[in-house]
């Protein structure tokens, strides 16, 4: 059943004629997924009716205007992030959703409470695979996918880390459908988007600042301080005001101005792989008054191109020498070496028995229903529903190298059947799920788009989360797919006090 | 969470150094530009092409595509029309020094320190940027040309204004302005080489070039209100040389360099040959014991003390290279 919301807006009755939006009024909901602003009957959430009484008395031309406004501030400010092509990387604004997604308090209260719970089990995971691996030969899970798991690092075996943190910043992708919220993904190698999270507050907070007033909306402002705290309490003991840089690719990266961005805001040196060398196995960088000693790096690239003599010897990025210098513990590397293993997509499948095995407690937030092809009865799933489930490469992030069954040709799904025969260890299942929409800014008014939000959850001496996301939206119509790079959009995340 | 230190990264001041660099060429290649529009407006073929000469060979540069006519060096100007020209120094891809390539390369050099660049620097150099890429003279060209011009040497302007205005005075700082001055220097020295040798010092029916000259170092109303209406040749030089408070003087440059090494180095000290330090000091003692050595029909010497200068300051780059960006690892204690 599909309802169509004719709204008076009800804040201004006096000016109500000439100045209604009719910016919900062809809003269409859908039983079939939750809509995170109106009700099944069509009615405003409790939590959303400010926001909606305030839209509505707000001509269409002017939040137009102040839609391109906020992207114009973007463009400016060159909040982009690079897209590979044929014509070499170009610099693009993430587009931005002008109406933010609210959650209330309890709900966020509930996020925290499951998002500490899965990180902590995830680091427990970590140190034990890389010690005495007791989840593997208890049979929890099985060994081969952790050993198998090309980021699973042999190296990393005997490594001991201040706190037992592995994961310093995690990004999890949460979906809801009508049943509730349910992790997606772990983002537990380099997480990005916070800069986004933060970029979309500011811009929609100038937007909207009577809105955002009328709300008692939860800061996220002091992320950075967070962060530098969290990366200041994993420097190697006995360093008490530590040296922190953040070692990017360069400024081809995609996320190149999430780098700097973070850099800037925490204080911190923002290097490149040769701006650092490694002595005596202690890490120095180049300055202009000669060598200092580094402390702590948060790294924003990939294990295999850290150190060329122990990953890929033909990385020009990373830094000659430096996980010696980590294993000695005379540098900590956030998130550590080897992390990627806890968010291969095989590996997330056995999360919530992560959590029963560590921390003896049922999962908070659940897992996505996922199939694995390695297994019999998975990969027979897999491959006679094909029309309905949304595959996986275990390996891939960011949208890349997935199938939305439903959304494919036939084509496309025999010649991912073949694939997934071939190398069936290599490839998950997942039902397509029916993800919560929201209204989101379409050429005539609002559409109905899907949503997602990454939280980022910090873990140093203790876990740290701000009251925020980076929210995401698929701007195409129909679309599932949220990320960036595949024509996602932002969508700023107000988390209320009350 | 910040160091409390004023040194920086070795890459961030060298970006910050060649920045700097590329927004002082880009501004002085659009002042030509903008003198030469005013010669094409009011004045006779012949002065244009003697203005086109004194651009192209104060650039060293040979337009795109000059291999293809028959004739030699600098006489290829004279085949090109304004359009060829103008389209060469602004925006021909080939140029490695067209406008529009500097001011690129420029705001790439700041895109790699936008962390140590407060917001108002940068988005003064990237909405300039934007306004300006992807334009072609084409687009420019119907209607008032010099105006694009205007524009980008007023943007160089206006960036510098604010870097002054807002930048924190660390090493960052001094960074920035000794690129600015040793970019300044080396295109003054070019310039002024170029200009002697296209209108002699004791031929005084050039004035009016003189003049151009004056207007092109930002220094004619200054000139007029301290020394003369009449723009004799030597005067001329003289303050564009040796004036201590023209801020586009060779002079002044010399002077703004030796500040900042000092202050970069930590130490006033010339007594260690093959430093920096001791580079600029030999370069300023030129212009204070050499100069002047305009007396007439001297241009040679003149010239000579011009190439040792520019030769001078291109000894100091190699050294802030090779002490601050690039140094080997034994030369300093780890």
């Amino acid at each position: 059943m599909l309802k169509n919301h004719k709204i008076v807006s009800s804040t201004n009755p006096d000016n109500n004629e000439n100045k209604e939006s009719g910016l919900f009024s062809n809003y269409e909901t859908n039983p079939l997924f939750y809509d995170e602003m109106f009700t099944p009957d069509g009615e405003p959430r409790e939590h959303y009716r400010i926001l909606w009484e305030t839209l509505n008395s707000i001509p269409f031309e002017q939040i137009v205007q102040l839609q391109e406004q906020a992207e114009r501030s973007f463009l400016q400010d060159g909040i982009t992030f690079s897209v590979y092509g044929d014509e070499g990387a170009q610099e693009r604004i993430i587009p931005i959703d002008f109406l933010p997604r609210l959650i209330n308090r309890n709900e966020w209260a509930y996020l925290e409470r499951g998002l500490t719970q899965r990180l902590q089990a995830l680091n427990s995971f970590l140190t034990d695979i890389y010690g005495e691996a007791k989840i593997l030969t208890d049979g929890v899970i099985p060994l081969n996918l952790v050993y198998g798991c090309p980021h699973y690092r042999i190296e990393m075996a005997g490594v001991t880390l201040p706190y037992d943190v592995h994961v310093s910043i995690c990004g999890s992708d949460l979906v809801r459908d009508n049943k509730g919220y349910m992790v997606l993904e772990d983002n537990l190698r380099s997480p990005s988007g916070v800069s986004y999270m933060l970029a979309n507050r500011q811009a929609i907070r100038s937007s909207l600042r009577n809105l955002y007033r009328s709300y008692s909306v939860l800061s996220i402002g002091n992320y950075t301080n967070l962060l530098y705290q969290s990366l200041a309490e994993i420097a190697p003991t006995g360093v008490t005001d530590p040296c922190i840089v953040l070692l990017t690719p360069g400024v081809y990266n995609s996320a190149y101005y999430e780098h700097m961005f973070l850099a800037r805001e925490m204080g911190i040196e923002l290097v490149q792989g040769n701006d650092l060398l490694v002595n005596n196995g202690i890490v120095y960088m180049r300055t202009t008054q000669g060598l200092r000693r580094v402390d702590v790096i948060y790294r924003r690239l990939d294990d295999s191109f850290i150190d060329p003599l122990v990953f890929r010897a033909d990385s020009q990025l990373g830094v000659p020498g430096l996980f010696h210098a980590f294993r000695l513990g005379n540098v900590a590397i956030a998130n550590a070496p080897g992390t990627g293993v806890a968010d291969d997509k095989a590996v997330y499948y056995y999360v919530p028995d992560m959590i029963r095995y560590y921390l003896a407690e049922e999962p908070i937030i659940p897992n996505v229903e996922t199939h694995l092809c390695r297994e019999r009865e998975g990969l027979e799933y897999t491959l006679d529903n094909l029309d309905k489930l949304v595959v996986k490469q275990v390996g891939e992030s960011g949208g890349y190298g997935m199938l939305v069954g439903p959304h494919a040709s036939q084509a496309e799904r025999d010649d991912f059947a073949r694939q997934i025969k071939a190398f069936p260890e290599n490839y998950i299942s997942q039902p397509t799920l029916d993800i919560s929409r929201a209204p989101s800014m379409g050429e005539n008014g609002t559409i109905p788009c899907h949503v997602d939000l990454r939280p980022f959850i910090l873990q140093g001496r203790e876990t740290r989360i701000v009251p925020g996301a980076f929210g995401r939206v698929a701007l195409r119509p129909g679309s599932l797919v949220v990320n960036s790079s595949q024509g996602g959009g932002g969508k700023d995340i107000w988390v209320l006090e009350n | 969470m910040g160091t409390g230190e004023l040194t920086l990264l070795s890459t961030d001041a060298q970006n910050i150094y060649w920045m700097s660099r590329y927004l002082e060429r880009a501004g002085h290649i659009s002042r030509l530009l903008e003198t030469q529009f005013d010669l094409i407006h009011d004045r006779p073929a012949s002065d244009v092409e003697l203005g086109w000469r004194r651009i192209y060979r104060s650039l060293n540069r040979t337009p795109a595509g000059a291999s293809l006519m028959p004739a030699q060096n600098d006489d290829v100007v004279m085949l090109l029309d304004a359009y060829t020209l103008v389209d060469d120094l602004a925006f021909e891809p080939e140029n490695p020094d067209a406008i529009i390539d500097l001011l690129g390369k420029a705001r790439e050099n700041a895109r790699q320190i936008r962390n140590i660049l407060n917001h108002e620097i940068w988005s003064t150099l990237n909405v300039s940027f934007l306004g300006m890429k992807g334009k072609r003279l084409k687009d420019i060209w119907s209607d008032q040309p010099q105006d694009f011009f205007i524009a980008s040497s007023t943007a160089v302007r206006t960036f510098c204004g604010i870097a002054d205005a807002t930048m924190y005075r660390d090493h960052g700082w001094h960074f920035f302005k000794l690129g600015q001055y040793v970019e300044r220097i080396q295109l003054t020295c070019a310039l002024l080489d170029a200009h002697i040798k296209l209108f002699p010092t004791n031929d005084h029916h050039w004035e009016i070039h003189w003049s151009d000259l004056l207007g092109i170092c930002v220094a004619r109303a200054a000139f007029r209100r301290l020394q003369s209406v009449e723009c004799q040749p030597g005067r001329v030089l003289d303050f564009l040389i040796g004036d201590a408070r023209l801020t586009n003087s060779i002079n002044y440059g010399l002077g703004e360099i030796q500040k900042r090494l000092e202050v970069i180095s930590g130490s006033p000290d010339t007594g260690n040959k093959n430093t920096s330090a001791w580079h600029i000091g030999m370069t300023r003692a030129l212009v204070e014991f050499e100069w002047p050595v305009h007396e007439k029909g001297n241009d040679a010497s003149i010239q000579n003390l011009l190439n040792q200068i520019r030769a001078g300051v291109l000894e100091i780059d190699s050294q802030i290279n090779n002490t601050y960006f690039n140094y080997p690892i034994e030369c300093k204690s780890v």
